[in-house]
């Protein structure tokens, strides 16, 4: 592990939030806060994972990590000049549009130089198993087909800092294998990468470290056995709390 | 603004121009299939059935069609690109400009095209283009500018207020009305011809007309202030939209 607490992070949130447009109207509009208090470090060559129920914010936190949206509270240091960037799954695909067409255009999408995406036609083409498919209309094809191709060409961007969400494995059972040992190669080369999930089994495996999100707030950052205990235990609490919270809803059903 | 910027703006407008050939059975035909069918239509309404349109009405027609579907399309596809691609812009870290900059680009193509058989019918049919023909394409920049200027400041904005969709389809509705584009501005009681032009598609239309139907060379001055204020809008669209590159995202949650 590279994180000695002497070395700088490449990144480093502190006391970040964020609020996405209010409901819309005229009078009374609210704002919603996705992030409230997220304060988290990324070294260089690190695995960071951000662990957390749905809907508590860790997309929001990757789309920020990208340099997409900024925060309305707090700081993000980013070392200079570093690019970070998220792995999407056919970005831009046109349907009308052949395969080896949309390689070149979801290629440019990601940033990848008209050229150099050219280049890798051959290699796209022979990850995601398309052979002569490639000239048809991505339309036709199914869509275990669209996430091979997909996934073949999300996989050629090379950012400073890689941003994962939730696609561990995408296409149909065959391909799954074969995306996620490509993934893990990525993931475990000397690149640093954000995975987001909600999957506890996937982040241990994978991550250096962890952070643990709830409500828009991070909880825990350090070792993945020691993160995931704390979450693991706090899941426990809720469950009793749900638990608790039927039982009381029932015993006044049953008192009326 | 770099290099790729632009490389990824005119392959995405390639790349549509190539769906809109694949898209439909009839394909690019319905480029044409449209305005011929208004075209059509107006005429039959406006010459038919209300007599005396006047002379060579359906020239007259095809040019005011012409250029005010080039101008409503093209400014309601780039008010709305920014908007409606929310999607794309929280996958991929991309400078909004980009939405309005193909859509723009890609009806200017249609539009061009179109424009290619308007002359084709204009001198098939005895309008032998004269030296007025000269200011053909100072008239086609203007009304790019024209385009760019309002497509882009509609769009910057857009995102923060959603009514706007609704005003403009309302506006562009009254426009074909009130733009000339069924009748010329010597129809219309002399104290009001000065403010009929104000609006630049009339004007517009009116120079066209000029130069393709009488040879007439158009009001130069009108041209350039219409040009100095669409500059303007292009440059005051455009530093919105720079401006609100990571806001965009945001507001369109």
């Amino acid at each position: 592990m590279i994180n000695g607490s002497a070395e700088q992070p490449i990144v480093a949130l502190e006391n970040v939030g964020m609020y996405y447009a209010s409901i819309r109207r005229i009078i009374n509009a609210r704002r919603i806060w996705a992030l409230k208090d997220v304060s988290l470090k990324l070294f260089a060559g690190e695995t960071l994972g951000i662990i957390g129920r749905n809907g508590v914010g860790k997309s929001t936190l990757l789309l920020m990590l990208a340099g997409i949206i900024e925060p309305d509270l707090g700081t993000i240091k980013k070392g200079p000049g570093l690019k970070a960037s998220l792995l999407s799954l056919q970005a831009g695909f046109v349907g009308d549009l052949t395969g080896r067409k949309n390689i070149i255009l979801s290629g440019m999408f990601l940033g990848l130089p008209r050229r150099s995406i050219k280049a890798k036609i051959p290699e796209i083409i022979e990850m995601s198993e398309l052979g002569e498919v490639i000239d048809r209309p991505v339309s036709t094809y199914s869509a275990g087909m669209k996430a091979r191709l997909g996934f073949s060409i999300a996989v050629q961007i090379d950012p400073d800092i890689l941003l994962i969400d939730e696609v561990l494995s995408v296409g149909d059972r065959s391909f799954q294998q074969k995306s996620k040992a490509i993934l893990h190669e990525i993931i475990s080369s000397h690149k640093s990468v954000v995975i987001v999930s909600h999957s506890p089994e996937i982040l241990e495996s994978l991550c250096d470290r962890l952070v643990w999100i709830e409500d828009g707030v991070s909880k825990a950052e350090g070792e993945p056995d020691d993160v995931l205990r704390m979450y693991y235990d706090f899941l426990e609490q809720r469950k009793d709390k749900d638990k608790n919270a039927v039982q009381n809803a029932a015993q006044q059903a049953g008192q009326t | 603004m770099d290099k790729h910027f632009w490389n990824l703006v005119w392959y995405k407008t390639y790349a549509d121009i190539a769906a809109d050939g694949q898209q439909t059975y009839l394909g690019y035909l319905w480029w044409f299939i449209e305005p011929v069918l208004q075209v059509a239509t107006y005429y039959v309404v406006f010459s038919v059935l209300r007599k005396g349109a006047g002379e060579h009405f359906l020239q007259f027609l095809i040019i005011g069609i012409f250029s005010w579907r080039w101008f409503s399309s093209c400014v309601m596809t780039s008010a709305r690109s920014i908007s409606r691609n929310s999607g794309m812009m929280k996958s991929v870290s991309i400078f909004s400009l980009f939405f309005p900059a193909y859509s723009i680009a890609v009806s200017t193509i249609r539009s061009a095209t179109i424009f290619v058989i308007v002359l084709i019918l204009l001198i098939s049919t005895g309008f032998i283009p004269g030296s007025a023909y000269s200011m053909l394409p100072v008239l086609l920049i203007v009304q790019i500018l024209l385009i760019s200027g309002v497509g882009l400041l509609t769009a910057s904005v857009m995102p923060f207020i959603p009514d706007l969709a609704k005003v403009m389809e309302l506006v562009m509705r009254a426009g074909l009305f009130i733009s000339g584009v069924f009748f010329s501005v010597d129809q219309i009681p002399e104290p009001l011809q000065a403010y009929f032009l104000m609006n630049p598609m009339a004007f517009m239309i009116q120079a066209f007309r000029e130069v393709l139907m009488k040879n007439t060379i158009p009001d130069l001055e009108h041209l350039a202030i219409i040009s100095l204020c669409s500059i303007a809008a292009i440059i005051v669209g455009y530093q919105i939209i720079k401006r609100n590159n990571v806001v965009y995202p945001k507001v369109l949650a």
